[in-house]
């Protein structure tokens, strides 16, 4: 008998359906999240890796009580699923990536401080209500800080593991002490070489006493300068009291020279938001462009230190700052809806840690906390503080955050010691309380420092934090922004992106 | 839930059943800002939370309904804690495990078209 072969059934090429692919086991398993309201309609579900879910209020319970269908919620169950908020095994296939993921968000950890802040003198010719130093006159040299200690902060320094450093100097006002600066940045640059460090130099300065021969050796060693505008001239020279009430124009004055001297990106500029500041939003942000800057940051006063003696000029509550950066944002917003790019400093932090997955090097926005990790502040009389805003309350005689003394302790003491070691359970907001919960909690920060100064306890008590306020109202308000329109989300990459 | 509610306080009677002493001390922790609560160990099947001291402009039937929302969130949340911690466990020493990448064998079978063992290269 002959038998007939029959005919091999041929393969399809065709691409098969989701079925196929789909486990038979339509159960799935829970992964590590986090969720809260945005809106009365919309809640927002966030996990460790910084993935973020907007959906409609209600999600959550469902996806808890694993009622999300994948067969009728195909798009719902694929977001999920690829967003890392379930897994169809127990042990999540793509763990190793997951890990990487989170272990890349805190890559900021991997090198340790990098910005010390060398307080190269506190003297000042002005005298704003704000300032974060209790001011000195200007012939007063006993409050410039001492070659010795100098070479010492520099010690210090060049011990850290980090091999890109930054060495800012701040005053008072630092280039009252540019003979300072000048010996500290040539011995550094010797120093660098013997350590194989990178070194980016800052100098804080309000640019009144700048000088053509300061500009050339800023420019000859690549020097960034950091300066403060507040705004429009009677924002400005109200908030920045001198004498003769020029310090606007002489800003205005001084970033033109840098600028020309040194390039248009060479030089940026800090504001600082008073009461006064307050009522003028709009104006603020069009002075930045009108004296073209490309961004702008819009920062709360510190509520402590000198600040907050004069309550009056900079005591305010934090609704009144949100209310106006709120109305500054949009004014921002509608610039680049205009053609122009305009970027906010303080959004495109946060954004950065929404909408990549990379970690941002801001100080205030970090867990652990940025105080000894990332930043260190050698005073101008040699003690060190656990970063800028710890002097600030030293200058009203609370040594809190005192970590030693360039006279006294070594790296190990001041980087590793007790103290140091004391403030590292409230610098963690995975083990905070109202923070282990949060939402919000890969896009913000631990600030035992404003805890301690405002709340008067390094773990602070979040109902009533102004810093848990403004963040969570500000990236709470950044989501909505980005809900609300598709032009706005793509104005946020462009900040970030650039 | 069982709920009392005096011109200046509210008592709530939430079960022991379902929601833990965990979920409540989450959940009241946002309350303490602006009330004064207290939680009591009532009875063998609940809890009383009281809220005392309310000033008489208190909207009391929203603070009921926030706090029965808010306590149902933190229930969820509690569920996602309990059913997750080991991955959350597991993720995070994962993430900061040393691992000599010279030790790392793949745990697939390499081949080669070329005809060598890649396993054999000594580095």
């Amino acid at each position: 008998m002959i038998k007939i072969a029959e005919t091999p059934v041929k393969k399809s090429r065709k691409f098969l359906g989701a079925a196929y692919f789909r486990s038979e086991n339509t159960g799935y398993h829970l992964l590590p999240f986090r969720f809260m309201r945005l809106s009365e309609e919309k809640e927002i579900l966030v996990n460790d890796l910084g993935e973020y879910l907007i959906c409609p209020k209600g999600t959550a319970a469902q996806v808890i009580r694993k009622e999300v269908d994948p067969i009728t919620q195909e798009t719902l169950y694929a977001d999920l699923l690829s967003g890392f908020f379930i897994s169809e095994t127990p042990i999540p296939p793509l763990l190793e990536v997951m890990a990487t993921r989170y272990r890349t968000k805190k890559s900021f950890l991997d090198h340790f401080t990098s910005l010390h802040i060398f307080v190269i003198t506190l003297r000042c010719e002005h005298t704003c209500h704000y300032c974060q130093v209790s001011r000195v006159s200007e012939d007063k040299n006993a409050f410039d800080m001492s070659r010795q200690h100098i070479d010492k902060g520099i010690a210090l320094m060049m011990q850290s593991p980090n091999p890109h450093l930054t060495m800012e100097f701040q005053g008072g006002e630092a280039l009252l002490a540019f003979d300072n600066i000048v010996y500290a940045v040539e011995q550094t640059k010797q120093q660098a070489l013997l350590h194989e460090k990178r070194i980016t130099y800052v100098i804080c300065t309000n640019l009144a006493p700048v000088t053509e021969t300061m500009l050339a050796y800023r420019k000859d060693n690549d020097i960034l300068i950091s300066t403060s505008l507040d705004g429009p001239e009677y924002v400005h020279n109200p908030n920045r009291h001198k004498k003769g009430k020029d310090s606007y124009q002489l800003a205005l004055k001084g970033i033109q020279q840098c600028r020309e001297t040194l390039g248009n990106d060479q030089v940026s500029a800090l504001l600082t938001t008073s009461n006064l500041s307050l009522s003028y939003p709009l104006e603020i942000v069009d002075e930045y462009f009108q004296q073209g800057f490309s961004s702008i940051f819009l920062r709360p006063i510190s509520p402590f230190g000198f600040a907050v003696r004069n309550e009056k000029k900079n005591k305010y509550d934090t609704g009144r700052f949100l209310e106006f950066y709120k109305t500054a944002l949009d004014r921002i917003i509608q610039y680049n809806l205009d053609g122009h790019f305009y970027r906010e400093d303080y959004a495109t932090i946060i954004l950065k840690k929404i909408l990549t997955p990379f970690p941002v090097g801001y100080v205030d926005l970090q867990s652990p906390a940025g105080i000894i990790n990332n930043v260190i502040v050698f005073n101008y009389d040699g003690k060190v503080y656990a970063s800028d805003e710890a002097r600030m309350l030293a200058e009203m005689k609370d040594d809190t955050f005192l970590l030693g003394h360039l006279d006294e302790h070594g790296y190990n003491e001041i980087f590793y010691g007790q103290k140091a070691l004391s403030f590292t359970a409230a610098s963690i907001y995975e083990s905070l309380p109202g923070c282990s919960e949060c939402a919000f909690q890969p896009y913000c920060g631990a600030d035992p420092v404003f805890n301690h100064a405002t709340q008067g306890d390094i773990y602070g008590y979040r109902p009533t934090s102004a810093f848990c306020q403004k963040n969570m109202e500000i990236i709470r308000h950044l989501f909505l922004l980005m809900e609300s329109d598709k032009r706005i989300e793509k104005i946020f990459h462009s900040w970030v992106n650039s | 839930m069982e709920i009392k509610t005096y011109p200046t306080s509210i008592d709530f009677y939430p079960q022991k059943s379902i929601y833990t002493q965990e979920v409540l001390f989450k959940c009241l922790y946002w309350y303490g800002g602006d009330y004064e609560v207290e939680v009591i160990d009532h009875d063998a099947s609940c809890y009383c939370i009281r809220f005392q001291n309310l000033p008489s402009d208190t909207d009391q039937p929203t603070l009921i309904s926030n706090l029965k929302r808010d306590l149902h969130d933190y229930k969820l949340r509690d569920i996602v804690q309990q059913e997750t911690q080991n991955i959350r466990d597991l993720l995070v020493a994962k993430a900061f495990a040393f691992e000599d990448p010279d030790e790392i064998i793949p745990d697939t079978e390499i081949s080669d078209p070329v005809g060598f063992d890649p396993l054999s290269v000594s580095l």
